[in-house]
């Protein structure tokens, strides 16, 4: 039965396999310091559009609102448009997680993840505030060899690029 | 004389460290991105040792005379085999698409093993080490456990919500449960008859009686949690909620949250130690295993091993 169906799509050579996001995650960890107390960039961190005036490659930002629950749509400079949500906030310790998740079927431009789940944290340090972005996607390839511009390292890289681009950002903003 | 008698208290003590030394426990922790296995001796809380498996190893099962440790490489389709003497992979499986969840018959001689991407539970012959059957299961099988008297497998489905009970010989399927949103990691209680089963996206525990093959009770746990372990003596389930970087500790009876501790980030495997003194728990986000006291329901010990620790299964032997 798995086999038949197996077999009937790869002959169909459907290009999307429509399965669950693979086994393995990939990981994230990108940090910044900030001349700015952790409570002036925890405020700044939660105006979920803020990230637009911080990253050149989002070219519009809209949102239902703030805080947990609260989804909003980034639109890149290629076109793509990425809809996050807010799935956590904790005020206490300063992290804030957003979710990203991509419709079955879709391969996003250039960073051809499934979903991602991004940890937006803030701690105190000796030149103010240590922000970091740090979590884990998934590619939206499933299947045992995923060609280079779906592979693990390649969305990885395209995670961190876009990531990097925000906490610069908001290190400029201070 | 005199020196005769120091001569013999040093080979006694000697004699006695070397036997203190045989009797260590050890735990195999999978680490996802580094493709080894670190292996980490509980009693001085120390990896002795890190072994090159297959890629992105993630499920792990100690066979139950804890001479073996079965590590799966979804990354190349093969599960590893650890002689626990040794500590060296003496035997490779190739398995499969995505091999990940595993669990073992208690007398060692069968492995099951969980395809991600097959919809598949792989039996293999640990003495041959041939796939002996292979049965149909639901989409994208996320955790397995067997019956105390191995006729029944319990398979999690992730995307069908749903847990299946499976004849282990014929593949029949026995039950079909419905459960929380996408389900993970699956516990048995022997004692209780009852398993635990963590659904990552409603973030909720669902306990099955498996007698009646029911839903008997849920209860909350934080965001994406992944698996149960069990400490009998103290009564305690301890969840690991994987995006909270927590452990939710409920009380077995109740079901109420006593207490949720933080470890390192993303903690996903979690084993109670065999002398019941303390959980292990690996996290993945870290490359750390963070050590609990059962008693204290504290973190005492944090122990690097390696990038993206998963351990996903059953890790810790006692020998």
């Amino acid at each position: 039965m798995n086999y038949l169906k197996l077999c009937l799509l790869s002959i169909l050579l459907i290009p999307t396999l429509v399965f669950a996001h693979g086994p393995t995650p990939l990981k994230f960890d990108i940090e910044v310091e900030v001349n700015a107390s952790p409570d002036e960039v925890w405020a700044a961190v939660n105006k979920l559009c803020a990230v637009k005036d911080w990253n050149e490659s989002i070219t519009e930002c809209s949102s239902t609102g703030e805080g947990l629950g609260a989804f909003r749509e980034l639109t890149l400079d290629n076109g793509e448009v990425l809809k996050e949500e807010v799935t956590k906030v904790q005020a206490d310790r300063k992290r804030l997680l957003t979710t990203l998740k991509v419709e079955e079927g879709r391969v996003i431009k250039d960073m051809p993840i499934r979903s991602m789940g991004t940890f937006l944290s803030v701690a105190e340090s000796s030149s103010g505030s240590k922000v970091k972005i740090r979590g884990t996607a998934y590619s939206s390839f499933e299947g045992k060899s995923p060609p280079p511009d779906r592979s693990d390292a390649f969305c990885k890289a395209a995670v961190e690029a876009l990531h990097t681009k925000t906490l610069n950002g908001l290190k400029a903003s201070f | 004389m005199q020196v005769r008698f120091k001569e013999f208290l040093f080979v006694l003590t000697f004699w006695a460290l070397a036997n203190f030394a045989s009797a260590q426990n050890l735990a195999f922790i999978t680490n996802q991105l580094e493709n080894t296995v670190s292996v980490i001796d509980t009693d001085n809380k120390s990896v002795i040792k890190t072994i090159a498996v297959g890629i992105k190893p993630a499920g792990v099962v100690a066979s139950f005379d804890s001479k073996h440790v079965y590590v799966s490489n979804p990354g190349n389709q093969e599960i590893s085999v650890i002689d626990t003497d040794s500590l060296e992979v003496v035997k490779t499986i190739k398995v499969g698409q995505a091999p990940l969840a595993m669990t073992l018959s208690h007398d060692n001689k069968k492995l099951f093993i969980a395809d991600w991407y097959m919809d598949t539970v792989f039996t293999v012959n640990t003495q041959s080490l041939e796939v002996e059957n292979e049965f149909p299961v639901g989409d994208a099988p996320s955790g397995i456990a067997i019956s105390s008297d191995d006729k029944t497998l319990f398979v999690a489905n992730k995307k069908d919500n749903a847990v299946l009970f499976i004849d282990s010989q014929s593949g029949k399927i026995k039950a079909d449960i419905t459960v929380g949103k996408a389900p993970f990691g699956i516990t048995i209680d022997d004692d209780k008859q009852l398993l635990y089963v963590v659904n990552v996206q409603s973030e909720d525990v669902y306990v099955i009686d498996i007698k009646i093959a029911k839903v008997i009770n849920t209860f909350p746990v934080d965001t994406f949690p992944y698996i149960v372990a069990i400490d009998k003596a103290n009564n305690h389930l301890f969840v690991t909620n994987k995006r909270d970087s927590s452990i939710s500790i409920v009380d077995r009876t109740t079901y109420k949250e006593i207490k949720k501790i933080y470890v390192g980030e993303m903690p996903e495997g979690i084993n109670i130690h065999p002398n019941g003194q303390s959980i292990y728990v690996a996290n993945w986000f870290d490359g750390t295993v963070s050590v609990i006291d059962t008693t204290s329901l504290e973190v005492t010990e944090t122990i690097e091993t390696g990038e993206g620790s998963r351990a996903y299964g059953q890790f810790i032997i006692a020998r």
